[in-house]
């Protein structure tokens, strides 16, 4: 039978991811890692992979949890895997940080455990993937996106497992030309698989369905979606054949990794475009905070990608710095913030309104949250992002280290507004009273999970 | 109790013949609480699964020359029987629909809120029609809850989604 029920452990995700957000941006706000180290420095890396790992694929997986049976009309399959999946990537994660730690020469042979974390990282991914792939082959049809969502997956397996070869070239348990090699030239391709095959197509599939649903708008079929989904396809393709050159030759190869660019930004350019023509067609005149939140994500994409494309034409290596700020903290990051804004209010008004609905009067899901105390949220969100990346080019060490102050505290406002909104507190009179939902777990309601 | 139908599809299979069809007009032009007595040359498995889910029990003998007699009763309506349960779920049993919504430009969750509101102030027995802009995978929970049964499927061009539900009495 087909139906979507409220997904256990989405919430313990998204509340680990949260804290790994504001841990990085206070690592940020005080200076550690890069602009203070260099971009490969261990500091650095702890900061990166905090929010790549910690914060954006947490978010993502937990979000996928949710809403894959949205995309497909299925039931999720193998639920139980989805508290492993949590405890295996957190716990890989914090090895792995600590490995880090150890080559920034915290005490102890802390960088031993690179590999054991990068490990379990790959663990955690495939069972999160076996979950997700299982209910996308369970399916009778695939939506596009969960075509895109599909793609993703695969893309995140490829990324973790490099990372987790490259966190061995880093304690030393790999050696050889191949691993100099792997170092110099293996690190784009990691990052392409995770920041832009995984994290941004998951970002791009997810968000197809989610806006037309949120904004009431018609799908969007056509050339523009068919163009970014076989852009994005050419794209991973290149980048996979990069890696099957490197592993072969020890040698990078630019020409595929140049034309892998012009694809990623041809799909890019016919996403953006589907998402103004959704904007466009949507019945709803007046946007809800979440949405008009969207934009400012949509738009970082945009000026990521362009600064990318400049700083590459310009052999600007700070330009490609503050490219993948502006994607990983601006695009992703703030899209995220955004759903996160509705997903938090829906998920808790069906955990404890569903059972009413029909037989006394319901609140509306934007009952849940006051839009105005959020609101600044959001704008000095992506003021602040927008300060950080500029602050990069300029090479404006305490200005980076402001406007991650300004993002940390644009952060913790938003997360207290979703506690809010879990806690039922801003709801009107009426159902001021009714009872509250554990914050991180949703009730044990058996009708909802048969 | 009237009299049970009787159709003798022997002479129809003896031919070579496909009795199925006949035996299904038969079953149309059932009265209420008709009951259909069948003479057939084999016992005719199949068709029991068939009939149970159209909500008939049934009991067969075999008689003299080894053809079998079937009898197939309608089980009542509103019954707890698994017969009974089976034809409330075949939504070829139900009735055309007394209530229809239009939820196409309602935002999540409206059309939900909307749908089951409807169905609170409906009979049992009694089918509402809604047109949706998307599957409503979240309200099924709620509707099995409550005991109604649904079935529903996109129009031909994907837009628009089409629910039938056939308002149960066992909500809980």
């Amino acid at each position: 039978m087909q139906m979507a029920t409220i997904s256990r452990w989405t919430l313990a995700f998204f509340g680990c991811a949260l804290v790994a957000l504001m841990l990085a941006l206070v690592l940020l706000a005080f200076g550690y890692g890069y602009p203070n180290t260099s971009v490969g420095a261990p500091e650095t890396l702890i900061v990166v992979h905090l929010i790549a790992i910690g914060w954006l694929s947490l978010l993502m997986l937990g979000a996928l949890l949710q809403f894959l049976p949205v995309l497909v009309g299925r039931e999720l399959a193998l639920p139980r895997l989805a508290p492993m999946t949590l405890a295996a990537i957190v716990s890989g994660l914090l090895l792995l940080l600590s490995g880090f730690g150890g080559l920034a020469g915290w005490p102890g042979q802390l960088s031993d455990l690179l590999p054991w974390g990068g490990a379990l990282i790959v663990a955690g991914f495939f069972l999160g993937a076996i979950i997700l792939l299982t209910t996308l082959l369970r399916s009778q049809s695939l939506p596009l996106p969960a075509g895109f969502v599909a793609v993703a997956l695969m893309s995140a397996l490829i990324a973790v497992m490099l990372g987790d070869t490259l966190a061995s070239v880093l304690a030393g348990v790999i050696g050889g030309d191949f691993a100099v090699a792997l170092v110099t030239h293996g690190l784009p391709l990691h990052a392409a698989f995770g920041l832009g095959g995984w994290l941004s197509l998951a970002a791009m599939g997810v968000s197809y369905r989610l806006v037309s649903m949120f904004i009431v708008a018609p799908e969007r079929k056509g050339v523009l979606p068919r163009t970014a989904f076989i852009g994005v396809l050419v794209a991973l393709a290149l980048l996979c054949a990069a890696l099957g050159v490197l592993v072969a030759q020890n040698a990078p190869w630019p020409i595929g990794l140049g034309l892998a660019a012009l694809a990623a930004v041809a799909a890019v350019v016919a996403y953006l475009g589907d998402i103004v023509a959704l904007y466009r067609g949507r019945r709803r005149p007046k946007l809800e905070l979440h949405m008009s939140a969207a934009i400012g994500a949509f738009a970082m994409l945009g000026l990521g990608v362009v600064t990318l494309i400049w700083s590459v034409a310009a052999a600007n290596q700070l330009g490609v710095v503050a490219a993948v700020y502006l994607l990983a903290l601006g695009w992703l990051s703030g899209l995220g913030l955004a759903m996160l804004y509705k997903i938090v209010a829906f998920l808790t008004w069906l955990e404890c309104f569903a059972p009413l609905m029909g037989r006394a009067p319901t609140p509306r899901v934007q009952d849940l949250v006051r839009e105005g105390r959020a609101l600044p949220g959001f704008v000095i969100y992506f003021l602040a992002t927008v300060l950080g990346a500029a602050a990069i080019v300029f090479e404006g060490g305490e200005l980076l280290q402001m406007a991650a102050a300004l993002q940390l505290g644009a952060v913790v406002l938003l997360v207290y507004q979703f506690y809010r909104a879990r806690q039922l507190v801003d709801l009107p009179d009426p159902w001021r009273a009714h009872p509250r939902p554990r914050v991180l777990m949703p009730a044990n309601r058996q009708r909802s999970f048969s | 109790m009237t009299e049970p139908y009787e159709l003798d599809v022997r002479p129809l299979l003896r031919n070579g013949g496909e009795p199925f069809g006949a035996i299904m007009g038969a079953v149309g032009n059932l009265a209420p609480g008709q009951r259909l007595r069948l003479l057939a040359t084999f016992r005719p498995e199949p068709l029991f699964k068939v009939m149970e889910a159209k909500g008939f029990s049934y009991s067969a003998k075999p008689i003299e020359g080894g053809d079998w007699e079937v009898l197939f009763s309608p089980e009542d309506v509103g019954g707890t029987s698994p017969a009974a349960l089976a034809r409330d779920n075949d939504p070829d049993n139900w009735p055309d629909p007394t209530h229809y919504l239009d939820c196409t430009d309602m935002d999540p969750p409206e059309p939900m809120v909307q749908i089951l509101a409807q169905l609170e102030r409906m009979p049992e027995g009694e089918v509402l029609f809604a047109l949706l802009g998307r599957e409503p995978v979240f309200l099924y929970p709620e509707l099995q809850a409550r005991g109604h049964s649904w079935v529903g499927d996109f129009d031909a061009d994907g837009t628009a989604f089409r629910l039938m539900v056939r308002a149960g009495g066992a909500s809980s």
